[in-house]
């Protein structure tokens, strides 16, 4: 069983580029199993001849597969620095627009937790450092399920521990059981559906524009093989300012072909910045 | 007896419980004692009950005869009144004292004597009186009385009235104030019969019961301390004093239940409670006659108290026996406990090292056994850490000294010595040798004879093969095992060979030999040690290899210490020749540049020289040619020459600077390929056409041999038809009157080879590579003979490199030439980087400035490109400069321009907004194509940005709506993510001045686009600028 689905798992990274291979073979077959059921392939052999003739399929996988647990301020020392030396440095280098407006991209936003701490952070910058600060956040995922619950906004209890007490207070309105991110955060925060390895498009269209100051590309790569990664990172290079920043997740690295363009400037917390300054 | 409660005492509490013996002392003492208090007190328990029933019976008894006593007692005492009464004495005297006859004094003198007397002998009555029959006292043995009037008339009145005995229940005599008793009983007339009217007075006798009954009754009951005879009447009034209240007499109202009982007529017997409130056992009667109750009673505690200590006595009897077996069974079990004492003893004091311990045997049959095999184990015991203490012996030998000469000595000895034996020796197995050499003896004085043995034969080989002990025993002394020691030689008794093998591999052999017979059981010891052995000579031996390889690595150690230091050395002189390279290649790529960028300069220069020189010329060629046409008159022949040689001149030049300006342009990089999938016959044939004046002229055959292929290339028509023309030009140029040129192809995999030959003058070999370069023909001769600008060549080079072809000539000096060049058939995604050409793609650039991906490498490249890197501030591709050279726009101030933002996303209008008016643009903006229709037709804006798909109206309809007023001046800019179709495209080009998709550029360049649009008019290059890309 668990070869076949071993083997399973490398067509999948063949046909499709998503690295499954490091998913335990339990878990992956109990979600397989599920698209299985919904497609009404009965063998691997189906499904796989199945995914090759739909490339629609892809996303329902993808979707199926991956995990979206998070909560607000995850790795909270990243958002530390974000909120003390990173967006305020990138702020300032804007400070010679008029009106400076920062632009944000999350590519890989799943429940938006990220977004919206992100987008806390922002407004308190706004409020006790950069009156006036523009910001335009933009956050796509290939999930479209995701991407309504994230735009929705309503988070349980336990998405918030991490959640400053002033701050869910000022953000936030509750809802029951729930809390609901407020119109102020909203208001700056922008969705959008985008697949990172197959859109023609260069940026995100919801994003209007192809140039990012900070791009958050968290726990995204670590779902694609090497040369899928390369492509995402051409991408995301193409989209970036100078200066920029781009953060990965906490166990993903920078890949070869980006080490020559980026450095890391936070030891171990995966934040990189343009090497030209 | 002393000695059991010392042991007794000597057990500790929890001994008590947790030993043998104290647990069974412990179920016996119980088992024993419970049995005697359940018995004492079944016993007490019978014996109350058999005093209680004998006490019943014979208080019952009593009571009986006391009562018959009583009965009797008053029986006897009404007999003697009535006696008395009727004595016929008494009846005479009585009549003459009534009748105070004579003698009467007499007369009641001697009655009185009788009564005295009477009264004297009875003892028991107190008064004795002899009345009248209206009570007066006739006669009384108390002489006081007489004549007295009894004051208790119905003493006299019963008798009188009934004429028999009257019994006077008890009353307190007025005299004496005691409880008393009066009998009376009439006294008649002498000789009559008993009739009431012969009544002539009263006999009464009178009792104090108290002194009378009461020793009566204490003499029929023994009544002891606590008991008590008790009269009461209906009443229940005691009829005597109380024994425990003096002067109680028929003063006091028993309120018992015996005494109520017996005044109720009930008789019985049983326990109650007397009148002090005590619990007496009591019996009760009725005495009919005088309606009394009787009550004998005693106290419990009295009756029960013998009985009782009768009981006591029992239980102690039985503790006491209780007692008695518990200490029987305590000794009893001391002797059986004894010999596991020992045993216990023996056990501990082996456990703490004294081996030496045993017990002593004997004992009933098990016990014995016991003892036996106690004895057997610590002797088991005691031979197994001989054992290991030998074994230890041998092992600090084996560790003493890794070695091998050391630990082979100190071995040998400490084995011999160790297992009893008087010699000893060591072979170590030589490998080169295949020979066990001797390398350490104990005990012989010169050493072995034997010096080297052979591991494979004799007694010594077998061992060996079979990994065996080989022992020898009761040796002949004269045999060849005498053995010199320094006590003397010495014959042994046994002799062991014992080989040494560490896995598997043979490491020596150990001799021994004693003087007494070994025994069998040693063998597995020794083999044992053997194997130990073996292991740290084995040991002993990798050491010995290990240090020399130690050594020898020393030495190789500081050699390549040594090398390394030189290594370091030399590096570092690499390190800085490195940095020196590094600066040198720095400078080069920083002239490089200046290089590039002066070649684009020039390039520049050029296309805008010849654009300024062919303006006057082509006056000076119009002008002329008017002239020469006579325009002005017929020209005198000199000056007719004269135009003649401007108009040439100027044409020349005029090709000249063409051939410039093409070049130049294809050096800035500006040339664009309208590359398309197409036949050459056709531009080829255009060529031809052109060419054919000039060849006719020369009377040159021209042969196409492609007119019959059925051929595809991908390139621009327009180009590849100058190529021809070029090439063919030439060949008919460089051709003699009569010529031949020919023109073929030859079709490879990817591309096409095109020749073109000819058998003109040819080209020497040492220019064959030079006539591709500007201004360069073969002979500097050749211009004046055959005219050309010496471009073409260089010009038809760059432009098949362009297609990413080759181009090169093969020459027979003087024979002709033939030039080949090739076309693909298809894409290239990149033109060979030996060229020199600056084009969009040989621009210098990182990996990341490719376009991403293979499809997209094959989109037209007339379009703009994608955006590049960082900021994206430029465009590949044709007209980027153009695009972002401002000096070339001349737009409006952006304060005067008002825009029209339409789009149905919040989000997107707010940051337009914000970005647009940070520019500073007026920017109104809508979510609906309605208002956007309304609010363009009502007010002018400059600009237009229109989103394609809107929930109410499309951007499509707004577009058409708006098209519909031609007086609107707006310029509309489609900005959307919507993919467009082709046919979608074209229906927008139409009524737009820019499409641009989202996502598609950066933000500054779109702020150009905006920019640029101000001072651009419909249908200028903007249009050319689409943004979409598919």
């Amino acid at each position: 069983m668990d070869d076949d689905i071993k083997k399973l798992v490398e067509e999948i990274y063949f046909i499709t580029g998503y690295d499954f291979r490091s998913y335990r073979p339990e878990t992956f077959q109990r979600r397989i199993s599920l698209r299985m059921m919904d497609t009404k392939c009965s063998t691997y052999q189906d499904y796989l001849i199945f995914l090759k003739n739909h490339p629609a399929e892809r996303e329902p996988l993808v979707n199926s597969v991956t995990i979206k647990v998070s909560h607000f301020f995850r790795n909270p020392l990243v958002f530390e620095v974000l909120y003390n030396e990173v967006l305020p440095k990138v702020i300032t280098s804007k400070m010679s627009d008029k009106t400076p407006q920062l632009r944000i991209w999350f590519a890989g936003c799943a429940g938006g937790e990220e977004v919206y701490s992100t987008a806390i952070l922002i407004r308190e910058l706004e409020n006790k450092r950069f009156p006036g600060l523009k910001a335009f956040l933009l956050a796509t995922d290939i999930d479209r399920q995701a991407l309504e619950f994230a735009r929705a906004g309503i988070y349980n209890k336990a998405a918030l521990t991490e959640v400053k007490k002033g701050y869910l207070d000022k953000y936030f309105q509750v809802e029951g059981k729930y809390y609901k991110v407020n119109k102020w955060i909203q208001e700056i925060v922008s969705f959008g559906y985008y697949d990172l390895v197959a859109a023609k498009v260069p940026s995100p269209p919801s994003g209007l524009f192809t140039n990012y100051d900070l791009i958050f590309c968290r726990n995204v790569l670590m779902y694609y093989n090497e040369p899928v990664n390369q492509q995402i990172f051409k991408r995301l290079l193409g989209c970036l300012n100078n200066p920029g920043y781009i953060i990965l997740g906490e166990a993903e690295s920078l890949l070869p072909n980006a080490i020559n363009r980026l450095q890391e400037v936070y030891p171990k917390l995966r934040i990189y910045k343009n090497h030209h300054t | 007896m002393k000695n059991f409660w010392q042991r007794f005492s000597d057990i500790a509490p929890l001994e008590m419980i947790s030993s043998f013996r104290g647990r069974l002392l412990i179920i016996i003492s119980l088992i024993t004692i419970v049995i005697a208090i359940s018995s004492g007190i079944i016993n007490y328990h019978l014996t109350m009950r058999t005093a209680r029933d004998e006490f019943q019976e014979s208080f019952s008894m009593m009571s009986n005869i006391l009562k018959s006593d009583i009965e009797n007692w008053i029986y006897e005492r009404k007999f003697e009144v009535v006696s008395m009464a009727n004595n016929p004495l008494v009846q005479d005297a009585l009549l003459k004292i009534i009748n105070k006859e004579t003698g009467y004094e007499q007369s009641t003198n001697d009655l009185q004597v009788l009564l005295a007397h009477f009264a004297q002998n009875r003892g028991i009555y107190d008064g004795m009186i002899l009345l009248d029959t209206n009570g007066r006292v006739m006669v009384s043995e108390i002489i006081e009385y007489d004549n007295s009037l009894i004051l208790i008339e119905d003493i006299y009145n019963r008798p009188l009235e009934t004429g028999e005995v009257y019994f006077k229940d008890v009353y307190l005599s007025p005299n004496t104030n005691k409880p008393t008793i009066s009998i009376s009983a009439p006294v008649f007339a002498p000789g009559s019969s008993g009739e009431i009217q012969n009544i002539i007075g009263v006999m009464s006798f009178r009792i104090t019961i108290q002194e009378v009954l009461e020793p009566l009754l204490a003499s029929t009951a023994n009544l002891g301390a606590t008991g008590e005879v008790v009269l009461v009447n209906r009443e229940g009034i005691s009829l005597m004093d109380l024994r425990h209240r003096p002067g109680s007499g028929l003063k006091y109202q028993l309120q018992t239940e015996a005494s109520a009982r017996a005044a109720r007529g009930e008789e019985g017997v049983g326990e109650f409670k007397d009148y002090t409130g005590a619990q007496v056992l009591a019996a009760y009667r009725y005495i009919s006659d005088t309606g009394w109750g009787l009550v004998v009673k005693k106290g419990q505690e009295e009756i029960f108290a013998p009985w009782r200590a009768k009981a006591i006595i029992q239980i102690v009897v039985d503790i006491g026996m209780a007692l008695l077996i518990i200490m029987l069974c305590s000794i009893l079990l001391n002797g059986l406990i004894r010999p596991l004492r020992e045993l216990t003893e023996g056990a501990l004091a082996i456990s703490s090292g004294d081996l030496d311990k045993r017990v002593v045997t004997g004992g009933t049959i098990e016990i014995a056994a016991l003892r036996q095999a106690f004895n057997n184990m610590a002797d088991n015991v005691q031979n197994r850490i001989d054992d290991k203490n030998k074994f230890h012996e041998v092992l600090k030998a084996l560790l003493f000294s890794i070695d091998m000469n050391t630990l082979l000595r100190v071995t040998v000895e400490s084995v011999a010595r160790t297992y009893g034996y008087q010699v000893g020796a060591i072979y170590i197995c030589d490998q080169e040798q295949g020979l066990l050499v001797l390398s350490a003896t104990y005990g012989a004085a010169k050493g072995f004879s034997i010096q080297k043995i052979s591991p494979t034969e004799g007694l010594i080989g077998e061992a060996i093969k079979n990994k065996e002990i080989s022992v020898l025993r009761n040796i002949p002394s004269d045999s060849e095992y005498v053995i010199e020691t320094f006590t003397g030689p010495i014959a042994p008794k046994s002799v062991l060979h014992i080989p040494l093998f560490f896995e598997e591999q043979l490491q020596g052999l150990l001799a021994l030999a004693s003087i007494n017979t070994s025994e069998d059981e040693e063998n597995d010891v020794m083999m044992m040690v053997a194997d130990i052995m073996a292991v740290a000579i084995n040991q002993a031996r990798i050491f010995k290899q290990t240090q020399k390889m130690s050594n020898r690595l020393q030495v190789l150690n500081e050699e390549l210490t040594a090398q390394n230091e030189e290594l370091k050395t030399q590096s570092e002189e690499l390190a800085a020749q490195s940095e020196e390279l590094i600066a040198q290649r720095r400078d080069l790529e920083d002239k490089n540049q200046a290089l590039e960028r002066a070649t684009q300069h020039k390039s520049e220069f050029l296309a805008k020289m010849s654009h300024e020189l062919r303006t006057p010329l082509n006056a000076i060629l119009g002008f002329s040619e008017a002239l020469l046409d006579n325009l002005f008159g017929k020209l005198p022949n000199k000056q007719q020459e004269c135009i003649e040689d401007i108009h040439s001149s100027g044409e020349h030049l005029l090709g000249l600077i063409n051939d410039i300006l093409d070049l130049s342009k294809i050096e800035a990089g500006r040339t664009d390929l309208a590359r398309d999938h197409i036949n050459p016959t056709q531009p080829l044939k255009e060529a031809l056409a052109i060419i054919a004046t000039e060849a006719g002229k020369k009377n040159i055959i021209i042969e196409n041999k492609l007119e019959s292929e059925d051929l595809l290339i991908y390139a621009d028509p327009d180009k590849l038809k100058q190529i021809f023309l070029n090439l063919l030009s030439n060949a008919i140029k460089f051709s003699h009157n009569d010529g031949f040129v020919s023109i073929d192809v030859e079709s490879q995999t990817d591309y096409l080879e095109f020749s073109v030959a000819d058998n003109g003058i040819g080209i020497p070999p040492d220019k064959k590579r030079i006539i591709f370069e500007e201004f360069k023909q073969a002979d500097n001769t050749i211009s004046r003979e055959y005219g050309g600008t010496g471009l073409g060549l260089t010009i038809t080079h760059r432009l098949v490199e362009l297609h990413g072809g080759h181009i090169w000539v093969e020459s027979d000096f003087g024979h002709g030439s033939i030039f080949k060049f090739t076309i693909p058939k298809h894409t290239v995604s990149r033109i060979t980087a030996d060229t020199s050409i600056t084009t969009s793609e040989a621009a210098p650039a990182s990996d990341f400035s490719e376009v991403p991906t293979e499809e997209s490498a094959s989109l037209d490249e007339t379009t703009v490109k994608a955006p590049k890197t960082g900021g994206g501030r430029k465009y590949s591709g044709n007209n980027s400069s153009a695009l972002l050279e401002p000096s070339i726009c001349k737009h409006l101030c952006p304060s005067d321009i008002q825009i029209l933002l339409v789009d149905d996303d919040k989000h997107v209008r707010d940051y337009l907004t914000t970005l647009l008016e940070s520019k500073g643009y007026h920017v109104t903006s809508t979510d609906n194509g309605g208002q956007a229709i309304k609010i363009a037709l009502q007010e002018h804006h400059d600009i237009i940005i229109l989103d394609l798909v809107m929930p109410d109206m499309s951007g499509f309809k707004v577009l058409k709506e708006l098209s519909e007023h031609p007086g609107l001046k707006s310029k509309i800019v489609v900005f959307s993510a919507k993919d467009l179709t082709d046919d979608e495209k074209k229906e927008i080009n139409r009524s737009t001045h820019l499409i641009y998709g989202k996502g598609m550029l950066s933000q500054d360049e779109f702020l150009s686009l905006i920019e640029r649009l101000n001072g651009s008019d419909k249908g200028d290059s903007v249009e050319n600028h689409t943004s979409y890309r598919r």
